[in-house]
């Protein structure tokens, strides 16, 4: 099977303090990964190198079979990684709902039709149509997520990195979360404490320990 | 009525320079100063007074200003309006927890370790702007699915109305 990514003997610092030493992963294509460890462990800081926010200090980080070494060599790989932050809040870039979610294409130099054309389905697959003109900063943590989650997808990523999706989220919600996630045909990875929302999601699942990544199921 | 308060509001420091005009006894300057003042600001709140932060950012880019310009005053006026959110469940909080404002250092402690978080806080929520900008593409430009509106006969007669005063100005001065 394809590999969309692959760690070998990767480490990662973040402010001189090491996360992680001789970090191996494999996301195979459409695999769904689970990462799961204590607080302050680098789990985000780990994400946000594999959405090349953050660099690396050693090792080999491939992605779609290409070798990363510097922020540059991420560049052509950006728009097939999708990357949904912890906090929603953090993720929007335009006050509306449907500006937020079209800022991905319209910045890829989509037409504002077609953009609109996509918005629009993704609104309606979500069941957040009555959102459309709200001010994003106003929504619900719930509605908050879905309209980041659906911002994400929209521009189709072929590796979704998804931080604490089920955070603040009442049970509905979370169904409906994992009823969206479940039903998507992309490699995942996603970073939770939520024990059953992972039982449910995930294909494998990792725990940090001892700064290494250990595989249990 | 929004605007008419807001105009008060901001009169009050027009007052306090006025004041302090009026205590060399310059009543023409005071009276200049007043006049002019609340020209400019009337001006500003006839444009831009309904108007929230994003639409003023598009307007700016549809004058084709520096996009640098443009997305800084878009950003700022984000973080403004969850610093206002942050400030008012600050409030909450304190009311919560008991808190009375006093003459105490615990008082001056309290807003000042507040205004210390918001500092904190600001550089936190830069860092991650620049994430969520790198992450979603940003390329130096505010995008919407709004297309630009088109010019009514208020805005002509708006802008008209300002060039002659432009020019009557230009006469006098």
């Amino acid at each position: 099977m394809s590999c969309s990514l692959k760690l070998q003997d990767v480490c990662i610092s973040l402010d001189e303090k090491v996360l992680f030493e001789k970090l191996d992963l494999h996301v195979s294509h459409k695999e769904k990964v689970a990462i799961i460890g204590e607080n302050g462990c680098g789990k985000t800081t780990l994400l946000e190198t594999i959405a090349g926010l953050h660099t690396k200090q050693s090792g080999l980080f491939e992605l779609f079979h290409t070798p990363i070494q510097e922020k540059k060599d991420y560049k052509p790989l950006r728009d097939l990684v999708g990357y949904l932050f912890q906090d929603s809040n953090d993720q929007f870039l335009a006050p509306i709902v449907e500006d937020d979610i079209a800022f991905s294409l319209l910045a890829r130099s989509l037409s504002k039709l077609e953009a609109k054309k996509r918005v629009d389905m993704i609104l309606e697959d979500f069941g957040i149509e009555h959102l459309r003109k709200k001010v994003v900063y106003n929504l619900s943590g719930g509605e908050k997520k879905l309209v980041a989650l659906a911002g994400v997808l929209v521009c189709e990523p072929k590796l979704m990195l998804l931080d604490e999706p089920t955070n603040a989220l009442d049970s509905k919600m979370q169904e409906k979360l994992i009823q969206i996630l479940s039903n998507l045909d992309k490699s995942i990875i996603v970073v939770s404490h939520h024990k059953e929302f992972i039982e449910q999601f995930a294909d494998t699942i990792y725990e940090v320990r001892d700064k290494k990544l250990v595989r249990l199921t | 009525m929004h605007l008419f308060k807001k105009l008060l509001f901001l009169n009050i420091f027009v007052l306090i320079v006025i004041l302090s005009i009026l205590f060399v006894q310059d009543y023409d300057l005071a009276l200049l100063v007043f006049l002019r003042s609340n020209a400019i600001l009337i001006l500003m709140l006839c444009l831009f007074g309904e108007k929230d932060f994003f639409e003023v950012s598009l307007g700016l880019q549809e004058l084709r200003l520096p996009r640098f310009f443009v997305s800084l005053v878009f950003f700022s006026s984000k973080f403004i309006y969850l610093f206002t959110k942050e400030i008012n469940k600050f409030k909450k909080t304190l009311h919560v927890r008991g808190f009375v404002g006093k003459t105490s250092w615990f008082t001056y402690q309290t807003y000042g370790d507040f205004i210390g978080m918001l500092i904190l806080k600001s550089f936190y929520n830069a860092k991650k702007l620049s994430l969520a900008l790198e992450s979603r593409g940003f390329q130096t430009q505010i995008y919407t699915l709004k297309e630009p509106e088109k010019l009514n006969i208020k805005e002509i007669s708006l802008m008209v109305v300002l060039l002659l005063s432009f020019l009557n100005i230009g006469k006098i001065i």
